[in-house]
């Protein structure tokens, strides 16, 4: 994470007032700083992460599959061999699948800063941050409630949202404009 | 400068949007928070009003096991800096005002 850094998270639950009141002033100076950054490079991403990172806050949806929320897979077919990886997310109607599509190199998961406040029983998403690695190779970086941080550098990515509610709350978030499966 | 506490509901479009609604007294604030809804921090002085939620979150928790998110970062997000229970039960957010963050 280049913006919303562990550390600067950490800070901002230190027991130090004044701690806090500098990681405040930092988070807001990261929330210009990473807005400029995805506005930079918004035009080079796949349409489907720009739409992604617009539409779909993932902040305290349940991350499956901790302590290895990754799953990677190797696919072969006559072309060759590609390596992908998923992320399946538990939001509050879907479950979320991100597909990360010709992994650049194996996803990674790191955690250097150790809080109080991060806890391993209730592993939720935080923030997240998309970058641009070089030209047609983008990373995708997430920091969840327990301080780890997964990295994935990849070449293409899809999302798809599985619905987990009954048909009445499908029309209310038609009614709000949330279509209710939909896959980019 | 006094803080002011609401009612407050969180947008479901993404946008991170809080939008106050009634003012409150504290203890109903608390009691809010206790049955798992979203309450918000109002007034001129940023400082008091992320210690008042804190203090309501501490009371509205039997743990005191609260942690504080910084406002959301995806592009378009309005949210507001907040604290929740790190492990729900409660469930709901107790947001504050902040100097460039206002409730709507």
């Amino acid at each position: 994470m280049k913006f919303f850094t562990t550390e600067l998270f950490a800070d901002l639950n230190s027991q130090d007032e004044d701690v806090v009141d500098r990681a405040e002033e930092k988070w807001e100076a990261a929330i210009k700083g990473y807005r400029e950054h995805f506005r930079k490079i918004e035009e080079k991403l796949p349409r489907s992460l720009v739409q992604f990172s617009k539409n779909v806050s993932l902040h305290d949806s349940r991350v499956m599959s901790t302590p290895n929320p990754v799953v990677t897979l190797v696919a072969t077919d006559d072309t060759g061999t590609r390596n992908s990886a998923i992320i399946s997310v538990m939001h509050e109607h879907a479950e979320f699948y991100l597909i990360y599509q010709d992994l650049v190199e194996p996803s990674r998961v790191t955690h250097s800063v150790d809080c109080p406040r991060f806890d391993q029983r209730n592993v939720l998403w935080l923030y997240d941050e998309v970058g641009l690695a070089k030209s047609g190779v983008f990373s995708h970086e997430i920091l969840l409630s327990n301080g780890d941080v997964i990295h994935v550098e990849f070449r293409g990515f899809r999302y798809t949202q599985r619905l987990i509610v009954g048909p009445r709350a499908a029309v209310e978030m038609e009614a709000a404009g949330q279509p209710g499966l939909s896959t980019a | 400068m006094a803080c002011s506490y609401h009612e407050a509901v969180l947008a479901t479009d993404g946008s991170g949007d809080v939008t106050k609604g009634a003012g409150i007294g504290r203890q109903i604030a608390v009691d809010r928070r206790k049955a798992g809804n979203d309450v918000v921090v109002c007034g001129a002085d940023p400082k008091e009003n992320r210690r008042e939620a804190r203090e309501i979150e501490i009371a509205a928790s039997d743990t005191g096991n609260y942690i504080l998110h910084g406002a959301h970062s995806s592009p378009g997000a309005n949210a507001l800096n907040h604290y929740q229970a790190i492990a729900p039960p409660p469930h709901g957010h107790c947001f504050y005002e902040t100097k460039g963050r206002k409730a709507k």
